[in-house]
């Protein structure tokens, strides 16, 4: 007989419902507005749908990986395996965290359901963190796209080592800072937490038979898929919207000077929200950018853009994911000036 | 006046049993996993319909095509999924970790679908990259002159050709150029002057830059923006928005349909 677990973090559906839609007319609303200013509203709506489809067929393959993998996890991986791969030596196990995605080699979008179905399993804070910020890296596609970019431009040997360094550098630190300070309950989600505390189900649940197990993985993928998707596609429109209202023209010609270069990047990493496994051939464009203002854009980027901001919502509450992209801006703004003021590439 | 001292007797409604709100339940998820299902199965049926009939070079770099067979199998897989939960009446609308699919998610979620079926599918055109428009430009790469025929290449082989450390303009005088583009006009061109624009794609639409050369031509005032041509003429250098850069005097402009990869790819 099925036992009827309670819905935790369920609180009130119909309110979330309603903002959710009260937040979708608002944002229709002033979609209509900036529509208006152009010159030619018919054109920009059409620019606006092309990027919003296209930043969406290129970023959902790695969502349904993603939600593929979580799946996966959810039947087949126990808290106990959790606990036995990991060191148990906090900064060692938050290392391993920043290396993770060597064996899960996911981009910013599948990253995040990953890391929530691992936090479910019981992931330490500081090792689900370093993974989250430095996987969409620290993963064998990207160091190939990277170095594929990067081997023949100039200043490019520093610039792949030092996109690597300075992110796993970045992702360990903010991970033994969550270590120190964050407790789950204060950082994740209800959503996230709700199998913390709990004994595991995966082990009592065994699947018997591998059709079985699949059937059951596939349909924690199902709603995954659901569940994060919506903030891949809110995420989606309004990068696209960024793009067709902001001229990135203008943004680039802020961009002179060591600090402000560095501003603008970030900003650009921010705003144009394109998946780490390609960021580095557009990296190239900028090559009137100072070196230490490309690494902050192969640096930051990757950690935080507007959809994997939003995806961070899924999985953390909102006040932590300010410090999960503060955290990294401050990190590879001072890192990114340093390298434009003092280093000799 | 009469009161009713009688005591109130609650009617009870076929709705308000036990049994009926479970009915209610059920269907609400019945329905619920349907348009899931839908959704999926939609996402699936739109990405194979981009792939079979080419618009999904309109939206991204060809060389990734691979990572859409990914989304029609996965989309497939948990379509399908849906579909056998729904048989088995198995659809409970709560996730492993006990949160709720609400309406508004799967509304949200069948927005791409919803856009991509009603809005026409088209490739960015001039009002998006006339702001980001490089004459000449070293971050594709530089291709060396004698590597191409010169009537073999195309407006990006130029653009990197053009950028060539240490080459001056007039290096290019005389040589003949056959190439394809849109037309960008601008009313701060010199008069009888367009640029013959094409969209770089690295990734996707996300990451588009303009690449052009400008074009001079008697007609050219006439050609409306977005218009696709084909120019055969001879460079010689000129002035060009303040620019010293080759300018494609050209002899020959014909119209012609968009190509079917209307973006080049560095």
């Amino acid at each position: 007989m099925a036992i009827e677990q309670p819905i935790i973090g369920a609180k009130s559906p119909l309110r979330d419902s309603m903002m959710w839609l009260a937040g979708f007319g608002v944002a229709a609303l002033v979609m209509a507005i900036l529509l208006s200013s152009t010159d030619n509203p018919a054109a920009a709506f059409s620019n606006f749908t092309t990027r919003f489809l296209g930043l969406f067929i290129e970023a959902v393959p790695f969502l349904l990986l993603g939600v593929f993998v979580s799946g996966l996890l959810e039947v087949y991986v126990t808290r106990e395996d959790i606990v036995r791969w990991l060191p148990r030596n906090p900064i060692l196990a938050t290392g391993a965290g920043a290396l993770m995605g060597f064996v899960f080699p996911v981009c910013e979008c599948g990253v995040v359901p990953v890391t929530r179905r691992l936090f479910s399993k019981g992931l330490a804070m500081s090792v689900g963190v370093a993974f989250l910020l430095a996987a969409p890296v620290m993963n064998p596609i990207v160091m190939v796209s990277t170095y594929i970019a990067f081997s023949t431009a100039p200043s490019g040997t520093e610039i792949i080592i030092f996109r690597f360094v300075i992110t796993a550098l970045i992702a360990l630190a903010v991970g033994l800072l969550f270590a120190l300070a964050a407790r789950p309950h204060q950082t994740l989600r209800p959503m996230s937490l709700n199998a913390l505390g709990q004994a595991d189900t995966t082990l009592s649940q065994r699947p018997r038979t591998v059709r079985e197990g699949f059937y059951r993985s596939m349909r924690v993928s199902v709603n995954d898929f659901f569940e994060m998707g919506r903030f891949l596609v809110i995420g989606a429109m309004l990068a696209a919207g960024m793009q067709t209202f902001i001229s990135q023209s203008a943004l680039q010609a802020l961009g002179e000077g060591p600090l402000l270069s560095v501003l603008v990047m970030q900003a650009l990493a921010f705003l144009l929200s394109v998946c780490s496994t390609v960021d580095a051939f557009l990296a190239l464009s900028f090559t009137t950018f100072s070196t230490g203002s490309i690494l902050a854009f192969l640096t930051f980027g990757p950690m935080a853009d507007i959809k994997s901001m939003l995806m961070y919502l899924a999985v953390f509450k909102p006040r932590v994911v300010a410090y999960m992209i503060l955290l990294p801006f401050l990190m590879t703004l001072l890192i990114g000036l340093w390298i434009n003021l003092f280093a000799a590439f | 006046m009469q009161l009713d001292i009688r005591p109130q007797q609650t009617q009870i409604t076929p709705n308000d049993t036990p049994q009926a709100a479970n009915r209610a339940d059920d269907d609400n998820g019945r329905w619920m996993e349907t348009v899931k299902a839908g959704v999926l199965l939609g996402l699936c049926g739109y990405f194979v319909y981009n792939i079979a009939f080419g618009d999904l070079a309109n939206y991204i770099n060809l060389r990734f095509m691979w990572l859409t067979y990914v989304a029609v199998a996965l989309f497939g897989l948990l379509g399908i999924i849906s579909v056998i939960s729904l048989l088995r009446r198995d659809y409970n609308n709560v996730t492993s970790d006990h949160t709720l699919i609400r309406w508004d998610v799967i509304l949200i979620m069948a927005l791409p679908l919803l856009f991509g079926t009603l809005v026409p599918s088209q490739p960015l055109g001039a009002s998006a990259v006339r702001d980001n428009l490089n004459f000449q430009t070293a971050s594709f790469g530089v291709v060396q002159v004698a590597e191409k025929d010169p009537l073999d290449r195309n407006a990006l082989d130029w653009v990197r050709t053009f950028a060539q450390p240490g080459i001056h303009p007039s290096t290019f005088d005389g040589l003949e150029a056959d190439f394809v583009g849109f037309i960008i006009s601008d009313p701060t061109y010199p008069p009888g002057h367009v640029v013959v624009a094409r969209s770089v794609v690295r990734c996707c639409v996300v990451d588009i830059e303009g690449i052009g050369i400008p074009m001079a031509w008697a007609g050219a005032d006439d050609l409306r923006e977005d218009t696709w041509v084909r120019v055969r003429g001879v460079f010689e250098a000129g002035t060009f928005m303040d620019q010293r850069t080759p300018i494609l005097q050209a002899t020959d402009v014909e119209i012609v349909p968009q190509p079917d990869r209307p973006y080049l790819y560095p």
